[in-house]
């Protein structure tokens, strides 16, 4: 009975048999019923040597959208939604006109920030390392267009993303570093008004 | 005669010879349905020009969507389906999956980024470059909207990031990264996986091209897709393969019915002889008509399979007579034919004279059916003449219940005819008759010529709607004396049109202007961008995000690649071929010209579209729909003054044959059918066309033909009613048949000839000596 009962034990804790699996990141991430900090963002040019840095605030309600604020260098405030990009103009969101591919940029990012693998699935392969406290996601691209523009992607995070590091095939690399994250704490006025 | 007899013989052994001979080294047979056009060569180079470039696209280009609500089915249907396409062989080439390659794609957009700049940006460049940096500044920035095939080291100044989404034209489809097709939804919530074809220009072999498509539309049925489908290609291949099939069966429908008739009232198996005239005449029709055009149209055939009737009318009026010989008579069918042979050889001459006068017509299909027709008599009369004396040396059995047949109808007719004594009842028919004239609607139209499926016209649409593909939608054809001048006029043109498409009269435009700039205005954007070097507070936005000012300075000022090019040298870039076909290019010294595509307009508002553009200099309508139907028209009326011209021949010639009297007798009954016949028509709501219009002229040679016989012959009065009825029923036969034709055009003319030939019938009994009191009671 006893050595049964240690048996189970020593499953229990066991990485192999508990392993981090895709599955569970999905569940982890798509937890929250909203998530909101701030973020950096940081574009590296291979053949110039030269740092493009921008940061700013976001709010992501899954399923609903993401509002991406930049304030530095210049303030400028997007919501981004499945169907497609708007920009605020201070009083009206005013539609991006729509191109080519930009629905498919989005989604991929909507999946990025939301941890949705099945949808990464489709476009990368995928492999994860760490534990739920600690992991790190790679994606190598296997479709055509995603094996254009990207080498490779990295997400790294605990219960939420915390990096996403986009190695593009030209040799520029972008990081989006997000800090201060707070899940389920109440939104904005701003945020409630333009993500319900 | 002996001499004529050996002219006749040598002839037909020529035919016979040319013919086999020429059918062996080639296919002789036309089906290209635009061979039926007339010739055009009074209209413009310029409009021509647009025209053919128009038409081959419509007529090279196959295009199939797979659909299915799971969107794997549908994409999985479609590579099955293009690798069946690819193994065919029948296309040129097979659009299915795009591989972009990048690099090419990276040189074609740094060459175009400037002619193709949007105007509205080139103009934000200019007068507020302030806004177009900080604009750019955000889309450098933004990681969800870059959509730039160049890098930012490749555009600094980011006049690239346009050219992809310019060069896209008004298409709907996307493009699916995983595999490379091309797809859209539909609002159902469908995928719509898009296929495309490219026919070679000649040689299509349509029943290969059918059958292929029915093999697609079962692979995708296995998969659980729907299949739309279109393509001139696809139109043509039908059609032909239609006509074939109805001229096989008409033909064959019309021999069986026409000989079980003969066999009825002959009760003998001779009657098959009278194949010959009817083989002959057609041997004869075949191999002159192919001697003189090199080849025939199947239209041709299906109209001159209905000859079938009209030839063996000589034969029937030799033989019949003797079907009613009193008992003891002696019948010679030699006798019998030289008896008939002037007023039949009258008759002939006037027929064939309504045949030739068609020559004179510019459309192809009417001069081949005039030469056919007017051989194909000629052959059978001679076989009829020389040979059909061998075939019938005795007489045949006499036929008691033709006999019976006759007088049952000659009493029905006579009393019809006494109604018509009756004046009140005259002035009724009269009265209803000039009505129906009143009523007919003279017109012709091209969709009557085909009989286009409408699945295939519904499939056609929807594919429309959900790709954007132009399906042979309205355009103008502009012309000006140079590039720049073009440039202004589209512009105008756009600008009046897009007042349209916003009021949702027109669904969408497609100008040159919307995609490339004038080589003045990139030249103007180029001088700008020099002076902004000087201006760094315009592009203090670029130094914001972390571009060094030197670079910005840099790239300003050398402009790297950034290139003027010419409306000619943009499209030639494989990344513009959705918009080469708009640029007609310099047809002529100092006359460029240029495509202004519409789709969607509104019937109604055609006129006002029409009304806004007419003050613009040098545009052309190019609607060649309404450009055909006019030449239908004027050839029409050019055979009605034909016909006109014909009825005064004929009544020469009767006039100096039988005398003024008597000729004018014979000319009114033709008249009077034809007449009957186009108020008929009237009341059937059935437009008269140009085929109306020619089974008109049939009718008449056929009412010279029976009203000379039943005047002239010299046989009993039953044995000419007998022989009427035998060639008017076998003409009806054929021609009846060819009223249920698929192809409107056709139905019309077989129903013209019918009707008239029954019309033609009675009246000419009319003019018969026959006492009917005496017989039946």
């Amino acid at each position: 009975m006893k050595t049964r009962f240690f048996t189970l034990i020593f499953l229990l804790i066991s990485p192999s048999v508990w392993a981090f699996s895709l599955q569970d990141l999905s569940q982890v991430l798509q937890k929250p019923q909203h998530i909101q900090g701030e973020f950096t963002q940081t574009r590296q040019l291979q053949n110039s040597a030269m740092t493009m840095k921008t940061n700013g605030k976001f709010v992501l309600i899954p399923k609903r959208g993401l509002l991406w604020h930049t304030q530095k260098p210049f303030d400028n405030r997007l919501r981004v939604r499945a169907e497609g990009m708007m920009q605020w103009n201070g009083q009206n969101w005013l539609a991006h006109t729509r191109k080519t591919g930009q629905t498919q940029q989005i989604q991929l990012f909507l999946d990025l920030l939301g941890g949705n693998a099945q949808g990464l699935e489709k476009q990368f392969d995928l492999s994860l390392t760490g534990q739920a406290n600690q992991w790190r996601l790679q994606l190598n691209p296997k479709s055509m267009i995603m094996k254009k523009i990207f080498q490779s992607i990295e997400i790294k995070g605990n219960s939420v993303v915390t990096q996403i590091v986009l190695h593009e095939k030209q040799g520029d690399r972008t990081t989006m570093d997000f800090q201060r994250i707070q899940t389920n704490t109440p939104l904005d006025e701003f945020a409630q008004k333009h993500l319900k | 005669m002996k001499i004529i007899r050996w002219i006749y013989g040598l002839l037909t052994v020529l035919c016979v010879a040319f013919l086999g001979y020429s059918l062996s080294v080639g296919n002789r047979l036309q089906t290209d349905l635009t061979a039926l056009l007339p010739e055009q060569n009074q209209i413009d180079k310029v409009l021509q020009h647009a025209d053919a470039t128009n038409e081959k696209q419509l007529n090279t280009q196959v295009i199939l969507l797979a659909g299915s609500v799971q969107s794997e089915k549908a994409f999985e249907s479609i590579g099955k389906i293009a690798q069946l396409w690819q193994k065919s062989g029948i296309f040129q080439a097979v659009d299915s999956q795009i591989v972009p390659d990048w690099s090419q794609m990276q040189a074609d957009i740094q060459d175009l980024r400037l002619a193709t700049l949007p105007e509205e940006q080139a103009h934000l460049l200019i007068h507020n470059p302030k806004d177009y940096f900080q604009t750019y500044a955000e889309y450098i920035v933004n990681p969800f909207g870059q959509t730039s095939i160049l890098s930012l080291e490749q555009d600094w100044l980011g006049l690239g990031r346009f050219v992809g989404e310019q060069a896209r034209a008004s298409s709907r489809l996307q493009w699916n990264a995983e595999n490379g097709f091309l797809f859209v939804e539909d609002n159902k919530g469908k995928t719509w996986v898009y296929l495309r074809g490219v026919l070679p220009e000649k040689h299509i072999n349509g029943e290969k091209l059918l059958n292929l498509l029915e093999e697609s539309r079962v692979i995708a049925q296995q998969n659980d897709a729907e299949i739309l489908q279109a393509g001139g290609a696809i139109f043509a291949s039908l059609t032909k393969q239609q006509a074939e099939k109805e001229s096989q069966i008409m033909s064959l429908l019309g021999l069986g019915l026409t000989f079980a008739l003969l066999w009825w009232a002959f009760r003998s198996w001779r009657v098959l002889g009278l194949m010959l005239p009817l083989l002959l005449g057609l041997v004869w029709g075949l191999a002159v008509a192919i001697f003189i055009f090199n080849e025939i149209h199947i239209l041709t055939l299906v109209i001159g399979t209905s000859l079938v009737g009209l030839l063996v009318d000589f034969p029937l009026h030799a033989l019949t007579p003797a079907l009613f010989r009193q008992n003891n008579e002696s019948w010679q069918i030699n006798d019998s034919i030289k008896k008939i042979l002037p007023s039949f050889a009258t008759s002939l001459l006037i027929t064939v004279l309504g045949y030739a006068l068609l020559w004179f017509t510019p459309l192809p299909i009417l001069r081949q059916t005039a030469v056919f027709s007017a051989f194909s008599l000629i052959g059978a009369l001679g076989a009829t003449v020389f040979l059909l004396p061998i075939l019938f040396r005795e007489a045949p059995p006499l036929s008691s219940h033709l006999h019976y047949v006759c007088e049952r109808i000659a009493y029905f007719l006579l009393k019809i005819k006494n109604l018509f004594k009756n004046i009140i009842i005259l002035s009724i028919f009269m009265g209803v008759t000039a009505w129906g004239l009143i009523k007919s609607d003279w017109r012709d139209d091209i969709r009557q010529w085909a009989n286009l499926s409408p699945n295939l016209l519904n499939e056609m649409k929807k594919i429309g709607k959900l790709s954007g593909t132009d399906w042979g939608g309205q355009y103008v054809v502009v012309e000006a004396p140079n590039d720049e001048t073009l440039w202004q006029k589209n512009t105008e043109i756009h600008q009046k049109i897009q007042k349209f498409v916003d009021s949702g009269d027109i669904q969408s435009v497609q100008s040159l202007n919307q995609v490339l700039l004038p080589i003045s205005m990139q030249e103007k954007v180029q001088e700008r961008l020099r002076e902004l070097a000087k201006q760094p507070e315009t592009w203090q936005a670029l130094v914001a995000v972390g571009i060094p000012e030197q670079t910005i300075i840099q790239a300003l000022e050398k402009q790297e690649n950034i290139q003027t090019l010419t409306p000619k040298e943009s499209l030639q870039k494989p990344l513009m071929q959705a918009w080469q076909t708009l640029y007609l290019g310099e047809i002529e010294p100092q006359r460029v010209a240029s495509i202004v595509r519409f789709q969607g307009v509104k019937p109604e508002s055609l006129e006002s579209l029409k009304h806004a553009l007419s003050t613009i200099q040098g545009v052309h309508w190019a609607d060649k729909r309404a450009y055909l139907n006019n030449s239908f028209e004027q050839t029409r009326n050019q055979a009605v003054y034909l016909k006109l011209i014909s009825y005064v021949l004929a009544a020469l010639g009767l006039c100096w044959f039988f005398g003024a009297q008597r000729g004018m007798r014979i000319l009114l009954i033709p008249l009077l059918s034809a007449l009957v016949t186009v108020s008929i028509l009237g009341y059937l709501h059935i437009p008269i066309g140009l085929f109306a219009m020619f089974g008109l002229l049939l009718i008449s040679a056929i009412g010279v033909d029976y009203t000379v016989y039943s005047l002239t012959a010299p046989h009993s009065a039953y044995g000419k009613l007998g022989g009427m009825l035998l060639a008017a029923m076998t003409t009806g036969i054929s021609f009846f048949l060819l009223a249920m034709s698929q192809t409107p055009a056709v139905a019309t003319f077989g129903l013209t000839v019918g009707l008239g030939v029954i019309l033609n019938f009675v009246l000419a009994t009319w003019l018969l000596p026959i006492d009917f009191k005496n017989k039946l009671n």
